[in-house]
């Protein structure tokens, strides 16, 4: 089965699912019309990539909250976090291309957006077709790491990102 | 504030993870993720001495434990900060503690921190709704903050433990340690500080984070404490008073709840009832007075809301309750309610102390339905077009025995009242007079009779007191009444006249008014020397000075 939407396609393994969204954006919502009103910025929503081989819950924060609690033995989940364009160029986003080959050294328990004993993850900033992301890959044992890296890379392989 | 930042021993930043695109800070690595073989050993043991531990004793054990093992990377792990900070990790709920709870209060960044990244929680009730967003401050390169509890417990959250990065704010800096604290404010993070973009990510689910030194932001002040519990009702405090449930009144049948008059309350107990009004205050009623309030309607009859609860009377013959119109006693005879203007005058007249004693009967309600009336033990109080009046002893006997306020007499104008002559009682009614003596006993004078008799000076004239009701007399046509010193006659167009002493005397010896005088025509009248009293076919003429009486 492939994802398609917003110039993101994946491939979804046997067993994986996923969603490629972007939020609505509160085009009404107060700061927004300050910001319309001031002439700055106003609050942008961008897409957003889950992929996982387990069940994703409904209620999802953007970088997992949700879908991490629901994690174990065995499982990975991918995101694709996706900033603006001003943020091209950006030192944080110097790495070229989506990593596909991460190793288990890439992941500590601390580098979760919450920790979650046993847990481990990784965020990797980059830059591909003038497109900033922060791919953040959750594993549900840090000691599986061996097993369950190999996972991700397969599918962060099957993932493409093109110019919008 | 400045952090008290202490860096571990250095491990350098692996610079490919760098040229990997990893740019947390791997210098500070937590013992969480360690996966050395000594790291491991005290993960092991933290976790095993952590459960059911406090911290203090958790910490001389992990201390004890590094003793034991007394190598050094060990003891480096072994530290309270650290190992303690593994272990809080376990024990809260794995985010990182607001900036306000370990900056002095203040809700921005400490030193030694940057704005790193953000994200909202839509329709948060710290911004009345709106959206909240949340600023991560991860701590700058290099970083030596170690992993803690931000507070002297494991309720708090931690602090420089999640190397993680949002991501939109600060992009020209790569290099980002753990996130130290969270800011939270209801302003947009890119109109809080121009180092952020607007690319916004989203987690509800912290939208009820919060922290004692958080308060709303959106002019309005925190919701306040919540109210005090309710006081104990009226109801319920009576209740407590009577004993509860094992006291006078029983278990609970019916909790309190709001009367259908919407202006008290009651609550029903397995012996009884309390009823309570702002005015009258709770009370309970019970036993057969709660039977006898039922029959009269309870609280939406006339007696109204008990005023008090039941009593015991000062004579110990009865026990009564008292209600806003009225009252009802329990005594030996049954229990009786007393009601509005009946009970008011009952209780005028010495209440049961009184002449009238203890009621005998419910309120009744005449045949003619223009009246009601209780009963008592020595009398009778009628209620009519808000006249109330009582009448009792021999008058109400002699009374009842002619009718009683269906007979001609009707119903009483005045109460039995004393004639003021030291013997004798009196009581008006619509069609007549009841006189009473204890030695002439009851007897009534009424229409032109009484007219005559009252024009004579009545009781304390010279007839005084009657000794008999008015009689109609053999030949159909008249009527008299006997009196003590005489006789009024009364016969159709001839009117009522007096006759006593020795021309009465002389009357009887010819026959009586049906013999050949007939009906008295005239009073007794001076005539020169004597007195003369005309008859209808004759007259008789009293002699002073002999004392006889002869016909004319």
């Amino acid at each position: 089965m492939k994802l398609k939407a917003h110039g993101i396609e994946a491939d979804l393994l046997p067993g994986w699912e996923g969603r490629i969204s972007v939020r609505r954006a509160p085009l009404m919502s107060d700061a927004n019309l300050d910001a319309s009103r001031a002439g700055r910025a106003p609050e942008l929503t961008q897409p957003v990539v889950h992929l996982a081989n387990f069940p994703l819950p409904e209620r999802r924060g953007d970088f997992g909250s949700g879908a991490v609690d629901q994690m174990g033995s065995g499982h990975v989940l991918v995101v694709l976090f996706e900033y603006g364009a001003e943020s091209v160029g950006q030192a944080l986003f110097r790495r070229q291309g989506l990593p596909r080959r991460l190793r288990p050294d890439m992941f500590s328990g601390s580098a979760l957006q919450r920790t979650v004993p046993g847990q481990a993850g990784t965020q990797v900033f980059f830059t591909e077709a003038e497109r900033t992301f922060c791919l953040y890959v959750v594993l549900g044992r840090h000691r599986e790491a061996a097993q369950l890296v190999p996972l991700a890379n397969r599918t962060l392989t099957a993932t493409r990102i093109s110019r919008r | 504030m400045t952090l008290a930042f202490h860096r571990r021993a250095s491990t350098s930043t692996s610079g490919s993870l760098v040229r990997d695109g990893v740019h947390r800070d791997t210098s500070i690595e937590d013992p969480i993720a360690g996966t050395t073989f000594s790291q491991r050993i005290v993960r092991a043991a933290s976790s095993a001495l952590a459960k059911g531990h406090s911290r203090r004793s958790f910490l001389s054990k992990t201390a004890l434990v590094g003793s034991a093992l007394a190598i050094g990377p060990v003891d480096f792990i072994l530290r309270p900060g650290t190992a303690y900070g593994y272990v809080c990790g376990s024990c809260g709920d794995g985010w990182t503690a607001f900036c306000c709870t370990i900056n002095g209060g203040s809700n921005s960044c400490p030193s030694g921190s940057f704005i790193a990244g953000w994200w909202k929680a839509d329709n948060a009730a710290y911004c009345c709704g709106a959206a909240r967003y949340i600023i991560d401050c991860n701590a700058s390169c290099p970083t030596s903050c170690s992993c803690r509890c931000s507070g002297a417990s494991c309720d708090g959250r931690r602090t420089c433990c999640n190397q993680f990065r949002y991501g939109q704010c600060h992009q020209e800096i790569s290099c980002y340690g753990p996130v130290v604290c969270r800011i939270a404010t209801c302003t947009p993070p890119w109109q809080y500080t121009s180092a952020c973009t607007s690319s916004s990510a989203t987690d509800n689910a912290t939208v009820d984070h919060g922290a004692q030194c958080l308060a709303t932001d959106c002019g309005k002040p925190p919701p306040p404490p919540p109210p005090p519990p309710p006081p104990p009702s009226a109801i319920a405090m009576e209740y407590a008073a009577l004993g509860g449930s094992s006291g006078l009144l029983g278990a609970v049948v019916q909790a309190e709840t709001a009367a259908s008059d919407h202006r008290g309350r009651y609550a029903v107990y397995r012996r009884g009832r309390i009823y309570w009004t702002s005015t009258t205050g709770a009370h309970e009623v019970h036993g057969s007075i709660l039977r006898a309030f039922s029959d009269v309607d309870g609280i939406h009859g006339v007696l109204g809301y008990p005023t008090a609860d039941t009593q015991s009377s000062s004579d110990r013959r009865s026990r009564y309750s008292n209600f806003e119109n009225g009252r009802i006693y329990y005594w030996g005879a049954g229990t009786f309610p007393i009601i509005g203007a009946i009970f008011v005058k009952h209780q005028a007249l010495g209440g049961v102390r009184g002449f009238l004693g203890y009621p005998t009967s419910a309120v009744r309600t005449s045949l003619d339905k223009r009246s009601h009336y209780s009963n008592f033990e020595r009398g009778r109080i009628y209620e009519r077009g808000g006249t109330v009046r009582e009448i009792h002893g021999a008058i109400l006997s002699r009374h009842e025995a002619l009718g009683g306020v269906r007979g001609f007499l009707g119903y009483p104008e005045t109460d039995v009242v004393d004639v003021g002559d030291g013997r004798g009682r009196v009581t008006r009614f619509e069609g007549g007079y009841i006189y009473y003596t204890s030695s002439t006993g009851a007897h009534e004078v009424h229409g032109a009779l009484w007219d005559r008799y009252h024009a004579n000076g009545g009781p304390t004239g010279y007839l005084r007191y009657p000794h008999s009701d008015v009689r109609a007399i053999s030949d159909g046509r008249g009527k008299f009444s006997e009196f003590e010193r005489g006789r009024i006659y009364w016969m159709p167009g001839g009117g009522a006249f007096e006759v006593h002493g020795a021309v009465l005397d002389k009357l009887f010896e010819e026959g009586d008014v049906t013999g050949h005088l007939g009906y008295p025509t005239s009073e007794l009248r001076p005539a020169g020397t004597v007195r003369r009293q005309t008859f209808e076919h004759g007259r008789l003429t009293y002699h002073p000075a002999t004392g006889t009486v002869t016909v004319d």
